[in-house]
């Protein structure tokens, strides 16, 4: 059997590397021939959602890199909306980034290995 | 919906952004009256079982139950006649955790569980 | 269902991480995953009884600890102090609340391998 990764993102995408490790990560489980069934955001890796985000063009913009790539790939991209609006943080209208909830994660998370990051 | 405060008698107590009591302490049966009339619900002893039963679980809990939390305390508590989504959205049709935590006053409950 | 060992490692102060912790644990175990949890580092500052009232105690802190509570109807458990945490802290002598219990490494290494996954918030 195929093994299928949900992958589990907590940190900032600018207070930590953990966003770019993230994307490494998952470009090596396709290449690789296996599966990811999930990309989730929770705690301030919801930071991520912000449409304002604004970063000098020679800075990578490592959320949207993630977003396009799991377009691209048509991996479900969700992040945790408690968490977001805790920190005031509302995604724009077509975000890349599905709204869900925690209950989401978990239904998803069966017959999966979760990897954090 | 969205309003700044609620009429009790002769109050006007505050709400929070949801449209929920700003202060927990506010609370009395006459409050979820008012909120009751609010969202056109005509409250029966039914109601009211779940109105108390939400506010014991916030005191003991400290939290607001979601609805996959409150059918199972309900289970457990009041057997599975009452603890169980259908009969509760029958009495509450917007959504049992989401209104019965309103009329008792207690906080919203988080979206995401 | 899965078995899910989660490890909470972050102080009570840490008010988000401590409470996105208990979400998650909640959250996992509603849609039915068989959760345990090991109490670690900072997080075993999460046991020590919390004030009744928020003004009193010395931080504006939520008590989210009384959602612990909850674990009971979600058969949730065993719930695991990690005892070397809980030394280096000189909380030895802590009194557990009920249904928690100390491990020491050999116990928790146990509980790892039991799990089929580990979660660490």
């Amino acid at each position: 059997m195929i093994t299928r990764f949900s992958l589990l993102l907590q940190q900032s995408p600018f207070a930590g590397q953990s966003f770019a490790s993230a994307l490494q990560f998952a470009r090596a489980v396709l290449a690789n021939g296996y599966q990811l069934e999930q990309i989730f955001l929770y705690e301030d890796a919801v930071l991520a959602v912000q449409p304002g985000i604004d970063l000098p063009a020679d800075e990578p913009d490592l959320a949207a890199q993630l977003a396009s790539f799991c377009q691209q790939q048509q991996i479900p991209l969700l992040y945790c909306v408690t968490a977001a609006e805790k920190r005031g943080i509302y995604a724009a209208e077509h975000s890349p980034f599905l709204a869900a909830g925690l209950a989401e994660f978990a239904m998803r998370l069966t017959g999966t290995k979760v990897v954090q990051f | 919906m969205t309003q700044a405060f609620i009429t009790v008698g002769e109050q006007s107590l505050p709400l929070d952004k949801h449209g929920y009591l700003q202060q927990l302490s506010d609370w009395t049966p006459e409050v979820a009256l008012a909120f009751a009339r609010l969202e056109q619900l005509s409250l029966t002893d039914a109601h009211w079982e779940v109105i108390y039963f939400v506010r014991e679980f916030y005191q003991q809990f400290n939290t607001s139950p979601a609805i996959r939390l409150l059918v199972k305390a309900m289970a457990e508590k009041l057997g599975p006649d009452k603890g169980n989504s259908k009969y509760l959205f029958l009495l509450f049709p917007e959504g049992p955790a989401k209104q019965a935590t309103r009329l008792a006053g207690l906080p919203k409950p988080a979206k995401c569980l | 269902m899965q078995a899910i060992l989660l490890i909470q490692t972050a102080s009570p102060f840490n008010q988000a991480k401590a409470r996105e912790a208990l979400d998650l644990a909640l959250a996992l175990a509603a849609v039915e995953h068989q959760v345990s949890m090991l109490f670690q580092d900072d997080a075993v500052y999460q046991l020590l009884p919390p004030a009744d009232n928020p003004t009193d105690a010395p931080a504006p802190l939520k008590a989210f600890q009384k959602s612990f509570g909850l674990f009971a109807l979600y058969d949730m458990g065993p719930c695991l102090v990690c005892q070397q945490s809980l030394n280096s802290r000189g909380l030895a002598e802590l009194v557990l609340p009920e249904g928690f219990r100390l491990a020491d490494s050999a116990q928790i290494r146990t509980a790892m391998q039991q799990a089929d996954q580990l979660i660490r918030c």
